[in-house]
């Protein structure tokens, strides 16, 4: 007995001796330890999410809300449905919330923690760049947000609350120091073929991250223009007036994510058609817009219905249930084949029943050099450097430009609808709708516009659960739950944004 | 096979003597021990039920059979009584008063086979019998309603699992799944979860395993009984005995055959008034009423009158119900069940070799399971110390399944609401190229079949070795190990113009995934046993330890973009995504020991500790000890005066026991990953994106300074058996606590990740359990026994991380599964319509929703899918050779967010929304004779009547996820069967020991009060931990089958 005893005592010991080695395996051989992460896949993932939520989640509410799309249905009543009549829930807006902050935004900040590290100035401009814009646009959405104490991980995980016009004065100021960064001569590591918004050398494309760092600022002061007009022309004054300074110049400048035609590579609001058939048509608030103006950008971005004809119909908030409208086009979706009308003249959303062949390699646009020329003319019509109306007309030329138009109807239609008129109100008013249609795709801007300036006039739809149109969107129902310093959810989408005040 | 199966008979047949005798009566007289004869002994020839009981004077007279060797005698309050009958015709003998001491052997930890009189908790045990009188092909199916203490839920579907919950939740997070042991050595039952936006479910892996092979299957439940299985164990144990063969027993072939026919449990009940349109539109508007439409998914079109109207396909139609277009989608499937068995023993070795074939199909077709199961048993004692056993099974199972879920494949995702004018049974779903043809925007039912596929297959080997080495008569070592492994394949293929998700999230284009992995769970097992009187104290005590090395590894590509129409091979995609791949590793090194120490039988206390070395914890933090403790008094025993014919045994048993467990893997470090973006909508980037590859931070964080969690529990309970042990009760009240609970506990994503790995959630369960035996009427021939268990448990969420109130489990935006301080695990959250301070509805006045209601924007609780109690009672009627059983199961209480039931009422299918007219007399004018009750904003009773389609429609009833919640509480027959054995008398004419044949059902009666239509044993999240949600699932099946047993 004692002989066992022992024996198995003995055993035991050694296997004990042996047991730390035998444990020690907990480390995933599928991923990488975070301190290895290497810089240039993690700047890829942020540049295609950046675009990516270009065409997704936020873009398809700016879009619903100023009625340049609505949501239809086959079936049962779809998001896009609710979201059209102002039902924009806490939880709707989780993955949008986490995408920003979690994914694309964190990503960005172990960038530039590594570029620091690594001594390599480029591509801490270049992140900054992507940092200032990502955050423009979360404050634009939801008002005052965390930014101070953010993406410090277990170190802090209820980041407080910053005033949204304090955010903005430090976006400017990051801007800046990523343009002294990319105006810097280094030899450190920089962005290449791996960023997919200015993909190429880093030599040829630092000119047009520079471009879109200044162009940026001007869309940042453009948003000051109902609280502070004095100061926003003041600061667009001293920038367009610096010595050096660069902004788009042509349609090629363009902050904007090119795709690719292939499955799950494709552009993602392209993508959404597929993916939810039926869910998204044309506003007719939109559509009607541009048939008064007989708008030459209509064949581009929408299909005619009836298919065979000339003639393009949008939809409404709670119109019956249908497929007879125009369908959004080759713009957002890219080039198109095929197309066999139903009888009604009705399109199907899929190739395989009739609908057009989409190549889904169309731009996600985030900041066109149309833009920047309205931009410029509503600047101008305040008091800022240049003439409205030179502007006004770029604008629209580039615009049609990007959309295809020919030349003779672009010049048609500056002829017909490219002269300012009226008050400064009227020609504002000229300015934003030209804007908004021009901004067809954009994420979110048509939103801010007419939450600045009222313009194009919009009214509430028929079947709104709230008594206006919102005007922010709420906290993330996984931030009200997690993040203590979270001032609670807002008393409705009413409530507004630190620069619509 | 025929051929061998011929052979074995003829040799056999040769084997057996048949000696010819003739029959001759036998006589006697019964006495107990002060020589007064008994009355109504049962007096029995052995093995038969040729019989007789004795007179008033304990007197019997008995013609017995010529094969007859011996009579068994048995009565109330006596011990039963075997007596050879040998060539005497005269039989006098002496019953005994019975003894309740005699020992009934129970396994527990490690096959340490205790007195269950002295156990200080209670083990239920189901005989293998029970769990294959009612033919199941999943084994856990087979533990629905039998024992008290275990909550089961069913997933619905094809071949679906149950999801087994014992005693209420144990993890936060994840699984509360119980342990599953066959032999002592634990094995995997993973898989069973369900993909609810893409793909199919798929079996939990304890499909795998042959019913027929089970001798029986005991449920620990407690920690103090589970604590010996580490960490594992700590959501229970279900411990499985295979059989064997046994000693000295001639060699015995066992034929097993079934056939069952499955169908569709239940269908909703259609109306077939109106046609396929859209909803009549705004109320001011009178141009859409009652229009046709033959884009619509919705059957609110007009009166159905054979009017004409053109088709989706353009071609002039008479407008027609269609009342079986729903039905005619379904057919009936079958469950088809082979085993064959060889067994026998000398009395050194025992061996049992048995062969299983199972075909199952589903009442959807393309849903097919096959399954064979080869498995071996061979005890041998080698020397008078030592003896071996093992036990090996060689599992193919392999099947082919449909979509489910809440995607637009899913064969059933719209078609049970398919309007009820569009003839789906005949018209075409393909054109001459197979490019799909449907109004809908999802598939076509019968296209999905056909086009979006899947099968899999798995080829898993179990096995275990044991030695057993008897030192001396009191102390002996017994060495176990085992291995489970697996190796898994499935492909998924969907067609080009599939317009769901599929298998591949196609967009259309087409595309194949393969995915392969391999699982590899090794366990060792040393334990020293000893036991040893000492005066009236008994001692047993075992001492051991474990190890356990469980490793996973996955890999999967999805490829899209498909060149060729209809040509299933992964070259033939032209889009390659970066390969999916997966590993897990877990080891786990354990230390253990229990001592039991009885007094006369009566006291009994049984000390357990167990200390394991978990490599998923930081070295610092590997160590894990938790104890346990039961102390057991048998009252009868210990004041032998309470005990009397009415009270015959009265035990109290009290418990207390730990279990710790440790995180799963890789939850130390904080890595990177692949990335790529998506929205939960369809759209979504993968890499490699234009050839470059995309990385990450992970989301989720990690955290060094894990401790392992423990689960505390403390029992109380008693055991009655009275009226001579007519009527026996078992009852016990628990308390069990999770404490330090694991889990990624969601954080702010602002802080750059969305959840960070901690020790932090508490989850207390309280819970009451009940086992009812009942024999109110015991006779010779006619015997009814009532076994009725009723368990509850509430677990409530009691701590959550500091600073998060919520967790959210799963689901959508509203509806969602979530865990909330202070609430029960797993309420159910969604938006609610909006109220005023006094409760009342508040309803819209003007616009198109005049006289609706509004939803909230924000969610809050709706419901909770936990049950307040389960009950299943078992009847067992025997007269003579005929048994029935009748398994009645009751659910009360525990809701469910119902998708299904909401679509047939919300697109104007099934009959309650026919059941006011919805036009006028003219077919055209629509009426408006519903209405909801509420007032407006300003409290104003608001008296607005609006039509069906409103009241119905997503503007009225189903505006608020609050409208989609049913209760499930059910009454339902969840099995029958009716078994005869064929009397002696015909079975001596044949070469067979025994013949048995049987009819069985199962779910042959539902009854559930608030859910119509459809059977409500559903749910979307499989066998996980969430439940309470069903979007467009599976109907749920009804078994009716026959059969045959054969033993030679």
């Amino acid at each position: 007995m004692k002989k066992i005893l022992i024996a198995v005592s003995a055993i035991t010991l050694i296997g004990l001796s042996s047991c730390q080695k035998y444990l020690d395996i907990n480390t995933d051989p599928d991923r990488i330890v975070e301190t290895a992460a290497p810089i240039d896949l993690l700047l890829t993932n942020v540049t295609v999410n950046t675009g990516f939520m270009g065409g997704s989640d936020l873009f398809r509410y700016g879009a619903l809300l100023t009625q340049q799309f609505s949501g239809q249905t086959t079936g049962g009543e779809t998001q896009t449905q609710q979201y059209e009549k102002y039902l924009i829930q806490s939880s709707d807006v989780n993955n949008l919330w986490s995408t920003f902050y979690a994914t694309t935004l964190n990503d960005i900040e172990v960038i530039i923690r590594l570029a620091n590290a690594q001594n390599a100035p480029y591509y801490r401009g270049v992140a900054k760049l992507l940092k200032a814009y990502n955050y423009q646009h979360i404050v634009d959405a939801f008002g005052n947000v965390p930014f101070s104490e953010t993406q410090l991980s277990s170190a802090n995980t209820s980041p407080k609350y910053d005033d949204g016009a304090a955010i903005y004065a430090s976006l400017l100021t990051m801007i800046d120091e990523a343009l002294a960064d990319l105006n810097s001569t280094s030899t450190g590591l920089a962005p290449g073929t791996n960023s997919t918004i200015y993909s190429g050398a880093f030599s040829a494309k630092k000119a047009n991250w520079i471009k879109f760092g200044n162009t940026l600022k001007l869309r940042l002061l453009i948003h000051y223009s109902k609280v502070n007009k004095a100061d926003m022309v003041a600061k667009i004054t001293a920038l367009v007036n610096q010595a050096g300074v660069s902004f788009f110049a042509a349609n090629a400048d363009n902050f904007e994510m090119p795709f690719f035609n292939v499955t799950n590579r494709q552009n993602p609001i392209h993508q959404f058609e597929i993916n939810r058939t039926n869910y998204l048509f044309p506003n007719k608030t939109l559509v009607n817009t541009m048939n008064d103006k007989s708008d030459p950008r209509r064949p581009f971005y929408f299909t005619p219905f009836p298919f065979s004809s000339t003639a393009y119909v949008g939809a409404g908030a709670a119109d019956a249930q249908s497929q007879k409208y125009s369908r959004m086009h080759t713009f957002l979706r890219g080039a198109g084949t095929g197309g066999t009308p139903k009888a009604d003249g009705s399109l199907d959303p899929l190739p395989a029943t009739g609908g057009i062949t989409y190549d889904g390699v169309a731009p996600i646009r985030m900041l066109t050099f149309a833009e920047y020329n309205f931009i410029r003319a509503e600047a101008a019509l305040y008091g800022a450097p240049g003439v409205a109306q030179t502007f006004f007309q770029a604008g629209i030329t580039a615009s049609m430009q990007n959309a295809g138009v020919a030349a003779a109807d672009i010049a048609t239609y500056i002829t017909n609808y490219g002269v300012l008129a009226g008050t400064d109100d009227d020609k504002l008013k000229q300015i934003i709708t030209e804007k908004y249609i021009a901004n067809y795709g954009v994420m979110q801007e048509p939103w801010s516009d007419w939450r600045r300036t009222g313009y194009p006039v919009l009214t509430k739809v028929v079947n709104a659960v709230t008594t206006a149109i919102p005007r922010s969107l709420p906290y993330p129902q996984s931030e009200i739950d997690a993040n203590k310093s979270c001032p609670g959810q807002k008393a409705d989408l009413l409530v507004r944004v630190w620069w619509d005040k | 096979m025929r051929k061998v199966l011929f052979l074995c008979f003829l040799t056999l047949l040769a084997a057996t003597q048949l000696v010819a005798q003739n029959a001759r009566t036998v006589s006697g007289k019964i006495t107990d021990d002060k020589g007064a004869g008994i009355a109504g002994v049962t007096v029995l020839v052995k093995g038969t039920t040729t019989g007789t009981t004795t007179d008033a004077g304990g007197n019997y007279k008995l013609s017995v059979p010529p094969k007859a060797q011996t009579l068994t005698f048995s009565a109330l309050n006596f011990a039963a009584k075997e007596v050879n009958l040998g060539s005497s015709t005269t039989i006098n003998t002496i019953l005994s008063a019975k003894d309740d001491n005699l020992t009934e052997v129970v396994v527990t930890s490690f096959g340490i086979k205790r007195d269950k009189k002295t156990l200080g908790y209670s083990t239920p045990v189901i005989s293998g019998e029970d769990l294959t009188a009612v033919k199941n092909t999943n084994i856990t199916n087979a533990v629905v309603g039998k024992i008290a203490g275990v909550r089961t839920g069913g997933t619905g579907g094809s071949f679906a699992g149950s999801a087994i919950l014992i005693r209420g939740y144990t993890s936060m997070t994840g699984s509360s799944a119980p342990l599953f042991v066959i032999d002592g050595v634990p094995i995997d039952n993973g898989g069973g979860g369900v993909a609810l936006q893409n793909g199919v479910t798929n079996s939990n892996r304890a499909i795998d395993i042959n019913p027929d092979d089970v001798e029986e299957m005991t449920v620990l439940k407690g920690a103090a009984a589970t604590s010996l299985y580490g960490s594992r164990g700590a959501a229970g144990v279900i411990l499985i005995t295979t059989k064997k063969g046994k000693r000295k027993s001639k060699n015995s072939i066992d034929f097993n055959s079934s056939y069952q026919v499955v169908s569709v449990n239940k269908l909703p009940e259609y109306q077939n008034e109106y046609g396929q349109g859209t909803s009549t539109g705004a109320a001011t508007s009178t141009t859409t009423v009652g229009i046709y439409n033959p884009l619509a998914a919705t059957s609110w079109g007009p009166r159905i009158l054979g009017q004409t109207v053109t088709n989706y396909f353009g071609k002039p139609e008479a407008l027609t119900a269609y009342p079986n277009n729903v039905a005619d989608i379904f057919q009936n499937g079958y469950n088809r069940q082979n085993t064959v068995s060889f067994s026998g023993g000398s009395d050194k070795t025992t061996y049992r070799v048995s062969y299983n074939n199972t075909k199952e199909t589903y009442v959807l077709k393309a849903n097919e399971l096959s399954k064979n199961v080869l498995s071996v048993n061979l005890n041998s004692e080698v020397t008078s110390k030592l003896s071996v056993s093992t036990y090996l099974s060689v599992n193919n199972t392999a099947s082919i399944r449909t979509q489910q879920g809440n995607q637009l494949s899913n064969p059933v995702f719209r078609a049970l609401f398919t309007p009820r004018s569009y003839d789906l049974t005949n018209l075409p779903y393909y054109d001459a190229q197979g490019s799909q043809l449907f109004y809908g925007g999802e598939d076509n039912p019968y296209w999905a079949i056909e086009n979006v596929r899947y099968n899999d297959e798995v080829n898993r080997f179990l096995g275990n070795l044991g030695l057993h080495y008897k030192f001396n008569d009191w102390i002996n070592a017994d060495l176990k190990v085992g291995g489970d492994v697996q190796s898994f394949r499935s492909h998924g293929y969907d067609e080009i113009g599939a317009r769901g998700g599929g298998n591949t999230s196609a967009n259309g284009t087409g595309g194949i995934v393969e995915a392969r992995s391999s699982l590899r769970n090794l366990n060792s097992y040393l334990t020293l046993n000893a036991q040893k009187q000492f005066g009236n104290f008994n001692v047993s005590a075992t001492v051991g330890n474990e190890v356990f090395d469980n490793f996973s590894n996955s890999f999967s590509a999805r490829s899209t973009g498909l060149a060729i129409r209809g040509f299933d091979q992964i070259s033939n995609a032209t889009v390659l995504n970066t390969p999916a791949v997966g590993t897990s590793q877990v080891r786990t090194i354990g230390l253990f020991g229990d001592v039991v120490v009885d007094y006369k039988r009566w006291l009994t206390l049984n000390v357990k500790a167990r200390n394991d070395f978990a490599s998923t914890l930081a070295p610092g933090n590997r160590s894990i000890f938790y104890p346990a403790a039961a102390l057991s008094v048998v009252m009868t025993d210990a004041i032998p005066s309470l005990k009397s014919k009415t009270l015959n045994l009265w035990k109290l048993r009290a418990n207390y026991g730990k279990v710790g467990r440790a995180a799963p893997a890789y939850n130390t470090d904080n890595y990177a990953a692949l990335g790529g973006a998506a929205d939960g909508f369809g759209p979504s980037i993968a890499y490699p994106f234009n050839g470059l590859s995309g990385y990450t931070i992970s989301n989720s964080a990690g955290n060094v300074n894990l401790k392992p969690e423990f689960t505390t529990e403390w029992e109380i309970g008693t055991d009655l058996n009275l009226f001579d042990n007519r009527v026996t009760i078992q009852a016990s009240y628990y308390q069990r606590k999770l404490t330090d609970g694991l889990f990624g506990v969601p954080v702010s994503a602002t802080s750059g990740v969305t959840s960070l790995f901690q020790n932090a959630g508490e989850i207390e369960t309280k819970g009451t359990e009940l086992t009812l035996g009942l024999v109110p009427i015991k006779t010779r021939d006619f015997n009814w026994t009532i076994n009725a268990n009723y368990t509850q448990f509430k677990s409530i969420v009691t701590k959550l991380a500091p600073g998060v109130s919520v967790i959210t489990l799963g689901g959508f935006t509203t509806p969602n599964v979530r865990l909330v301080e202070g609430e029960e695990y797993g309420a159910i959250y969604g938006n609610m319509y909006q109220r005023d301070t006094r409760g009342s509805l508040i309803l819209q006045t003007t616009g198109t929703n005049a006289g609706l209601p509004l939803p909230t924007s924000g969610v809050f609780k709706i419901g909770n899918s936990n049950p307040k109690y389960t009950i299943g009672i078992t009847n067992t009627f025997t007269y003579k050779n005929f048994t029935l059983d009748l398994l009645f199961d009751i659910r009360e209480g525990g809701d469910i967010y119902s998708r299904n039931l909401a679509d047939l009422r919300r697109n104007g299918a099934v009959v309650e929304t026919a059941s006011l007219p919805r036009f006028d007399k003219d077919n055209v004018t629509p009426m408006r004779n519903y209405q909801f009750e509420g007032v407006d904003a300003t409290g104003v009773v608001v008296n607005i009547p609006i039509r069906a389609d409103q009241y119905w429609g997503n503007s009225g009833k189903y505006v608020a996820a609050e409208g989609f919640m049913v209760s499930t509480s059910w009454f339902r027959v969840r099995e029958m069967n009716l078994t005869m054995k064929l009397p002696k008398k015909l079975i001596d004419k044949t070469p067979f020991g025994n013949i048995e044949f049987g009819v069985f059902g199962r779910n042959l009666y539902l009854k559930a009060k608030d859910y119509p239509h459809l059977d409500p044993e559903q749910n979307a999240f499989g066998t996980n931990n969430i439940s309470g949600l069903e979007f467009n699932a599976n109907p749920s099946t009804r078994t009716l089958g026959v059969n045959l047993r054969l033993t030679l």
